[in-house]
């Protein structure tokens, strides 16, 4: 036997779980590749040199703060997380010295004035984004639609987010598709205005589950979070349809992930964080319905982040085999309501939303509809517009042939004698979504006769709408 | 009300009672199993060495006191030492030969304490005790306490006094989840011994007057499992439970097997329930039916720095240096730890005895072994989520450096188990489970309460 001398002597446990700082915060930077990635995609090359930026002077910062201090240098990647998170929540054409500024902010005043990793009292990331929104409102505010493929980034447009633009932010028809699906598609696929690495869904729901096979973070957080929020939005909107426009819109599903996830400054028993991302989505949901900045998933989170160290302190998990002062064993309060307050949540959405969905549908133009004999749909479609200066009503009957699902026909029941008249050849042997797609609706003739147009092509979609929902055509 | 009922309408059917509620605890961790090299070797036997070192001490209680002269020739299974009062265990020579004398030895622990230097002289002449014919609690619990047996599991507590409840309990637990990693001794003792063991359960039954048994045993046993249910009878449950660390803690065992919490600071008779360990067993059935006494135990010799991982038959007082020197323990191990790697204490020097609770030597290697620095916390409350008492490990540690005693005591720092868990799992490397320890002695020695 070879004589056994150099082992050592150390306290059990001896085995570990083979975790480590670096190694998480590794994963962390994994799971935001593909945010990067779609944020690189839709917004350009400059995006990712901002992200780079940001990044840079998050592990700089605490160099140069390590130094300072005489501390020895940290290479625990935290800082690379933060700054690739801050980077992401910058509006893809931030000047430079946004990155540079938010970056200082995160990792001086933040993180390290507060003692460094695990003793920071808010995110880090979150409270810079806030703080950039208060100082460089303008900036932080101004996004640019998605261009995909456009990598040098020239030329883009000026864009709105669905939270601060309404519907108009989404384009007409998104891969040959339109209407409410094909909004919710747009935003899932990320190709809208917002945040370098927010507007991707998809992108965010695969660090999602990266991060859970992992075990980097608790699914409980992300999860409850979306659920309160989709509550929220079903109370605050009264709209069923509201709920997946909000949900994927903004930074909301980016931040429950990779910001509300956040170790320091999240609790630490599973029935806090419960609590705590219930906090989250009531807060997140009223800030967007009432407040007066249009996204606020942010300063949800740093809200929030200032009640965790008061949860930890006084919401204590109930110990295996506790007893009360008479004996009897300890009622565990927390961990039921707070599966049952989830359990609810879960149950209202379940019903309501289809209850909300099935509502019959109001129509605002389609006065009557048939099938003709040959077989064609036939709707009238009428309503009364404010054209010129005065309200006048139109009205026409429209033929839509059920195997194209074309029109083939339109002819006016009640044209206006004012003489604006519509152009109805623009839209014969049009489907719905060629339809929803035309933006020059301008005539040559007046002003007036675009808005004429404008009126006819809104009646034609509902129409549209109508013959699909009601009459069941299109199938 | 109506949960209770619904719970009531299976005791009826099933005979025990809330069986389909049986939560698993919560927490605890899932480390890697590596039983697969020992678990498939039968039990060997480790060749008698030339000298014995007879620990006295390594049970719970008062050490035993020597009743043999130095120079004087004693048989195997004859006593040497007698148990110093009821919280104590009599001590027997494992082989025939002559007494050295009582001499310092070192112990696990490090310090030096009496062990009786026996002279091994091959003759193996033996005496044993009588085989017990009448068998009533009494003379059960009497035969338990003659053998010297103690706990086996590691604990070490004199088995008399565990089985004498007087009553109390109506649930025997048989332990047989042995859920550290690497160990294996009580699987093999279950497939080769399995008739044995069982009989131990029915008169450890017996001893403390239970009315039935249920036997506790991880799912990644399935031949013991498979043997168990052929030798068990009506009286006998077998259950398997879920592969999860730490499921043979006797709290987290008790909870799995009978759905009863037992009250913290509370002992399992307190719930109706006492717990024995599958080696326990078989030693109890062997000093009844044959009268042996207690002086050896199987012993899983294993990790990856272990030549040939095997279970063998290690008599007390054998110097571990001959288990290693028989299992070719590697010149590159890291670490030599006595017990399992999630609780077991490291070893200190080869030239310690194996006793009655020595139930594994692991030579690991240092890719087996953490060697992780330790950081900072990073308040990742992982170590909160792994706790299977529910504490909340890392505000104990830091309540615990800024000595404020009474926020450890609020934070549960008293109803540790030092399981091991939130230091398995701390990505930082910090040793939770250390200062929490440390915790309750300060707690104990000030005399707070929570
Ligand atoms: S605090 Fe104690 S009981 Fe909890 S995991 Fe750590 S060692 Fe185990
Ligand atoms: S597991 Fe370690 S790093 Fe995480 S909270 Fe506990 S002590 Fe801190």
């Amino acid at each position: 036997m070879a004589e056994i001398s150099q082992y050592k002597v150390a306290a059990p446990p001896h085995a570990g779980s083979g975790d480590s700082v670096r190694r998480t915060m590794l994963d962390v930077l994994i799971a935001l590749l593909p945010c990067l990635a779609a944020g690189v995609v839709y917004f350009g090359l400059y995006a990712l040199l901002l992200v780079a930026i940001c990044t840079a002077t998050c592990f700089l910062s605490e160099q140069l703060f390590n130094l300072a201090r005489k501390k020895p240098f940290t290479f625990d990647c935290s800082a690379l997380v933060t700054g690739v998170i801050l980077g992401l929540n910058l509006p893809p054409r931030a000047p430079w010295y946004i990155p540079v500024i938010g970056g200082v902010f995160a990792i001086v005043l933040v993180k390290m004035l507060f003692g460094g990793l695990g003793k920071n009292f808010a995110n880090p990331a979150a409270t810079a984004r806030v703080f950039l929104l208060l100082a460089y409102t303008g900036t932080m505010t101004s996004m640019v639609a998605a261009d995909p493929g456009n990598l040098l980034g020239t030329d883009v447009a000026a864009g709105a987010t669905y939270l601060s633009g309404g519907a108009d932010a989404f384009l007409p028809v998104f891969l040959g598709k339109d209407g409410y699906w094909a909004n919710v598609l747009q935003s899932f696929l990320g190709q809208t205005g917002g945040s370098i690495g927010e507007t991707c869904a998809l992108a965010v729901l695969a660090g999602f589950v990266y991060l859970c096979v992992r075990r980097v973070i608790d699914w409980r957080i992300p999860a409850v979070y979306v659920l309160t929020a989709a509550v929220m939005v079903l109370i605050c909107y009264q709209s069923a349809s509201e709920i997946l426009l909000q949900l994927l819109s903004g930074g909301l599903l980016f931040g429950a992930v990779f910001m509300a996830t956040d170790y320091a400054t999240s609790p630490k028993w599973r029935y806090n964080r419960v609590l705590y991302a219930v906090g989250l989505g009531v807060l997140t949901v009223l800030i967007r319905a009432f407040g007066s900045y249009p996204e606020g998933v942010s300063l949800a989170i740093l809200i929030m982040n200032l009640t965790v160290p008061l949860m930890d302190k006084y919401i204590l998990p109930v110990r295996f085999g506790q007893c009360t002062k008479k004996g009897r064993p300890k009622p565990e309060i927390m961990k039921w309501s707070m599966r049952g307050l989830c359990f609810a949540m879960a149950l209202s959405l379940a019903i309501s939303v289809p209850v909300l969905a099935a509502q019959p549908h109001e129509y605002q133009y389609v006065r009557s509809a048939r099938v003709s004999e040959a077989g064609e749909y036939v709707v009238d479609i009428g309503g009364t517009f404010l054209i010129g200066q005065w309200e006048q009503e139109r009205a026409y009957t429209v033929t839509i042939d059920p195997d194209t699902m074309r029109i083939s026909d339109i002819s006016p029941v009640k044209e206006n004698t004012m003489g604006y008249v519509a152009e109805l050849s623009m839209f014969v042997g049009k489907t719905r979504s060629e339809i929803a797609g035309m933006t020059d609706l301008s005539a040559d003739t007046e002003f007036s006769a675009t808005v004429t147009n404008t009126a006819l092509k809104d009646m034609l979609l509902e129409g549209f709408d109508y013959v699909r929902r009601e009459m069941g055509g299109g199938r | 009300m109506a949960m209770r009922k619904f719970c009531a309408s299976f005791e009826v059917r099933d005979g025990q009672e809330g069986r389909i509620f049986l939560a698993y605890f919560s927490g605890g961790v899932h480390p890697h199993g590596c039983k697969e090299r020992a678990a498939s070797c039968a039990i060997g036997v480790c060749p008698e060495p030339q000298q014995f070192y007879l620990p006295l001490d390594r049970h719970i209680g008062a050490p035993a006191v020597p009743c043999v002269q130095a120079g004087e020739r004693v048989l195997r299974g004859q006593i040497v030492a007698r148990a110093a009062g009821r919280i104590s265990a009599n001590v027997f020579a494992p082989a025939a030969g002559t007494v050295r004398g009582v001499v310092g030895h070192i112990s696990p622990s490090g310090k030096k304490t009496d062990h009786i230097l026996l002279e091994n002289d091959f003759t193996d002449e033996c005496v044993s005790l009588p085989p017990l014919s009448e068998r009533t609690p009494e003379s059960v619990l009497a035969r338990i306490a003659e053998a010297g047996i103690v706990g086996m599991g590691g604990a070490g507590f004199p088995t008399a006094a565990k089985l004498d409840v007087r009553g109390r309990a109506d649930v025997l637990v048989l332990n047989a989840a042995e859920c550290e990693p690497y160990i294996t001794c009580d699987d093999r003792i279950l497939r080769e011994y399995t008739e044995e063991a069982v009989q131990g359960v029915r008169l450890a039954l017996l001893a403390c007057g239970a009315k039935r048994a249920v036997v506790g045993i991880e799912k990644n046993k399935p031949e013991a499992i498979a043997a168990l249910r052929g030798a068990c009878g009506e009286e006998i449950e077998v259950r398997p439970l879920r592969t999860r660390y730490p499921q043979g803690a006797e709290k987290q065992l008790i909870y799995a097997c009978t759905g009863r919490k037992v009250p913290e600071g509370k002992l399992p008779a307190d719930a109706g329930v006492v717990v024995i360990n599958v080696h326990t067993a078989l030693a109890i059935a062997r000093a009844v039916e044959r009268g042996e006494p207690c002086y050896r135990r199987v012993m899983t010799v294993s990790g990856g720095a272990c030549g040939r991982p095997q279970n063998l038959w290690v008599k007390n007082g054998t110097l571990l240096r001959e288990v290693a020197a028989l299992c070719e323990g590697d010149a590159d191990c890291a670490r030599i730890v006595s017990g399992g790697p999630m609780m077991g204490e490291p070893v200190f020097s080869l030239k310690v005895a194996a006793g009655k609770t020595t139930s594994a030597l692991l030579f690991l290697s240092e890719a087996e072994t953490d060697r992780r620095a330790v950081q900072p916390c990073i308040g990742c409350g992982k170590c909160v989520q792994a706790c299977p008492m529910g504490l909340s490990p890392t505000f104990i540690e830091d309540a615990v450096f800024r000595k404020d005693l009474a926020e450890a005591v609020r934070y549960g720092a008293q109803a540790c188990i030092g399981c091991g868990c939130c230091s398995y799992v701390c990505p930082a490397g910090r040793l939770l489970a250390q200062s929490i320890k440390l915790a309750k002695k300060q707690i104990k020695e000030r005399g707070i309460h929570g």
